[in-house]
């Protein structure tokens, strides 16, 4: 089952591991607190016209010349729209500056941001995945209600995450995104993304902001190199899915009588279940998988996703007629369906048609959106029924969100490929 | 129609008595002398009108000119629509009195006759709508399209209860619908029908069901998806213009194309606008993609189906048009 978690908010490290050397390693938490306390800040984003705040999250001084990191999410709305909103930053001690976007890893939800203000030396960003079960130390501003340090454990990382998540156990909570994982000897081990509740948080590995600070010129990114950025990433990471995917024989599980795509991977869970209601002629037999994580582009959509379920549909009183049209009316599963609004995404445009594939008939509804923005990235669906049987069913339905128009029609035609029906089976 | 025996008439003048509505109810040939016009039976010309006076009017031809004199009555006499009211007034052709609730047309000629009107309710195939075999025949057709419908809406949860219950809502507006007609009739014709209308409705609404399901199922076999939204209003807005005219016809003096004309301007307002509001609805954004695909038995099926590889080549077109709009701002 997908994690239930938020996305959180925070910021950054000192760079230089020659700055490390020059402090202690601390012997508590209070120290360690106290000798990187002024590398954290807030980041405020700023609606220009009200000058009031739209949105908070943590961030942290790492690299040169005063550059900041956050996570892409805390400031979408600067990305997406920089002529209405801008970045400020808030330290410990009271200090405000502006901050300048330099660069974003939307996959991996982190932002480069610049600050020409004075500021202590940066943190150091650890070169070593820390052992399991290492103590670590979160900062960041929860609620906006003072820079907090928060203990816990690493856990390593998540074995079912399609983009790579460290496990931290310690309590991360809302306004704390973009903010620093220290080990004790202060260097940053991950940034603070996103919490399941209950002390289960995920952090963004720190090897991720050394590469988007190599892949950094320094200078603030303007709107079109943004975009062109975050549609590179995009499509850098589709493609990645996409080889992944298809460079073996997708899984395939057993659904009664049909064989169907199961768990394609190891970061896609399925779970399923029967049900028949008392007072329905139906009998449903579901099996529903996607991946586990999504990409943040804004409040209006995620990208980057794989969900797909089938559904087993039988009856044995219901007339043809009246049985295949309630399948007509089962369509929608608001489950899989994919956010978005009218300023990030086409409509849907799509076609039906009867599809035969391993001598199943199947009548297929195919819909695809585009991005506005980002070039020659698609959302897409697939429905499927197939026409075999009077008294019994497999609706199909794949959403994928996020892929080049080659990958999404090769994907969508070897989820097809996958299903086959075997009616002997007992 | 015949002079007076006599003497020759001084005049041939008529004069027309219309109800409250406009109707001709009375028309008399007038050779001059004196005329009284009035509730009571003693006048020449009886109206009955309860607000008319027992003697209201009293018609003379003086000097060459015909006098139109009110005798004092209670609710008075007036031109047109003026509200002074009238002791005395020299008539001229075409000119009309308000009196009581009925009105006094004046004609220096005989005026024209007009053709006779035919009784459509007694003509032509809808005549037979009213026999009792015929309403019942239809009546039936449109409970079992009813039924047939809910059951199609029906996962089997229902039950006959449950489907009586369902069915009873149409039905309660295939009578107000029959009502509405009827009373129209009565008002334009003296007569309401209401049994013949709601004959009429029956017959629409088994139509509806029928075509609506024929389109589906075409639309099914042969692959017409996305032409079947269309056929299907195209359907509901015909079937429609057709009960109206079915109902006008019955009653209606008009000309048939007028009829003709009335009938689709109706249906292309309450269907036309319901398809219109669901074509924006349609084409409007949504996160949600717009799915109608036609699911029916494989024994309908009557196209083959097309490969994978073919089915998704042929989406490259929704690509291209997903690309327009994405890059219309």
């Amino acid at each position: 089952m997908k994690f239930p978690y938020c996305l959180i908010t925070i910021v950054f490290v000192c760079w230089s591991p020659a700055v490390l050397e020059a402090q202690a390693v601390a012997t508590d938490t209070a120290d360690l607190f106290a000798n990187w306390r002024d590398r954290v800040l807030q980041i405020q984003v700023i609606e220009k016209q009200s000058q009031s705040k739209s949105g908070i999250g943590s961030g942290f001084l790492a690299g040169p010349d005063g550059f900041v990191f956050t996570n892409y999410h805390v400031i979408a709305d600067l990305a997406n729209h920089p002529g209405e909103y801008e970045a400020r930053y808030l330290s410990e001690s009271g200090e405000q500056g502006s901050l300048e976007l330099v660069n974003v890893d939307v996959v991996h939800d982190l932002a480069l941001l610049r600050s020409s203000g004075q500021h202590p030396a940066p943190l150091a960003i650890a070169e070593q995945v820390p052992r399991q079960g290492t103590r670590l130390y979160s900062m960041g501003f929860p609620y906006d209600i003072g820079l907090t340090i928060v203990e816990g454990t690493y856990n390593g990382l998540l074995e079912k995450s399609l983009y790579e998540r460290m496990h931290f156990t310690g309590s991360i909570n809302p306004g704390m995104s973009g903010g620093p994982v220290l080990n004790q000897a202060g260097e940053v081990i991950g940034i603070n993304v996103a919490t399941a509740g209950n002390q289960v948080g995920f952090l963004v590995p720190a090897k991720f902001a050394s590469r988007l600070l190599q892949d950094s010129s320094g200078v603030p990114i303007d709107s079109a190199r943004l975009q062109a950025t975050i549609s590179q990433q995009l499509q850098d990471n589709q493609a990645d899915i996409a080889s992944r995917l298809l460079s073996d024989d997708l899984t395939i599980t057993q659904l009664k009588e049909y064989q169907v795509a199961g768990e394609l991977a190891d970061w896609i869970s399925c779970w399923g279940n029967s049900l028949q209601s008392s007072s329905d002629a139906l009998k449903q037999v579901y099996y529903q998988c996607q991946s586990q994580d999504d990409i943040f582009l804004s409040d209006a959509l995620t990208t980057g996703v794989i969900r797909f379920q089938h559904d087993l549909v039988s009856t044995e009183q219901l007339h043809p007629l009246r049985f295949y049209r309630q399948l007509e009316e089962r369509n929608y599963y608001p489950q899989l369906f994919l956010e978005g609004n009218e300023e990030s995404v086409s409509r849907y445009h799509c076609q039906s048609g009867f599809v035969n594939h391993s001598e199943v008939n199947f009548k297929s509804t195919f819909c695809v959106r585009a991005y506005r923005h980002l070039a020659g990235i698609y959302d897409g669906y697939l429905h499927l029924t197939s026409l075999v049987d009077d008294q019994q069913a497999l609706q199909s339905t794949l959403v994928l969100a996020g892929f080049s128009w080659e990958n999404l029609v090769q994907l969508s035609a070897a989820f097809v490929e996958t299903i086959s029906w075997q009616p002997d089976l007992p | 129609m015949n002079d007076p025996i006599g003497e020759e008439p001084v005049l041939r003048a008529s004069i027309e008595i219309l109800n409250r509505s406009g109707q001709l109810v009375h028309r008399h040939l007038w050779d001059g002398s004196r005329l009284q016009i009035g509730r009571a039976l003693n006048n020449e010309l009886v109206v009955a009108d309860p607000y008319v006076c027992p003697h209201h009017l009293q018609l003379e031809f003086e000097d060459g000119q015909a006098l139109l004199r009110d005798q004092g009555s209670l609710n008075g006499s007036y031109l047109n629509h003026s509200k002074t009211r009238l002791e005395s007034l020299p008539l001229s052709d075409g000119m009309t009195v308000h009196f009581g609730h009925s009105q006094l047309r004046f004609h220096s000629g005989l005026g024209e006759l007009q053709p006779t009107l035919r009784d459509t309710s007694r003509m032509g195939v809808l005549s037979g709508l009213g026999k009792p075999w015929v309403l019942l025949g239809l009546a039936v057709l449109a409970l079992l399209a009813l039924y047939a419908a809910e059951l199609l809406q029906d996962p089997g949860s229902l039950g006959w209860l449950g489907i009586a219950e369902e069915m009873s809502y149409p039905l309660i507006g295939v009578v107000a619908w029959a009502g509405f007609w009827a009373l129209l009739n009565r008002v334009l014709a003296h007569r309401s029908h209401f049994l013949v209308h709601l004959a009429i409705a029956f017959a629409g609404v088994a139509s509806l069901f029928a075509v609506s399901q024929l389109i589906s199922l075409l639309g099914f076999a042969l692959d017409w998806d996305e032409a079947v939204w269309w056929l299907r209003w195209l359907g509901r807005i015909l079937i429609l213009a057709c009960v109206v005219f079915a109902h006008l016809s019955y009653f209606s003096q008009a000309r048939t194309g007028r009829q003709v004309l009335l009938a689709s301007f109706a249906a292309l307002l309450l269907f036309g606008t319901a398809a219109v509001g669901s074509f924006i609805e349609k084409t409007q954004f949504s996160s949600l993609p717009w799915l109608d695909p036609l699911i029916r038995p494989p024994a309908y099926q009557l196209r083959a189906g097309v490969s994978v590889q073919d089915f998704m080549q042929g989406a490259q077109a929704l690509r291209n048009r997903a690309d327009e709009e994405a890059a219309d701002e």
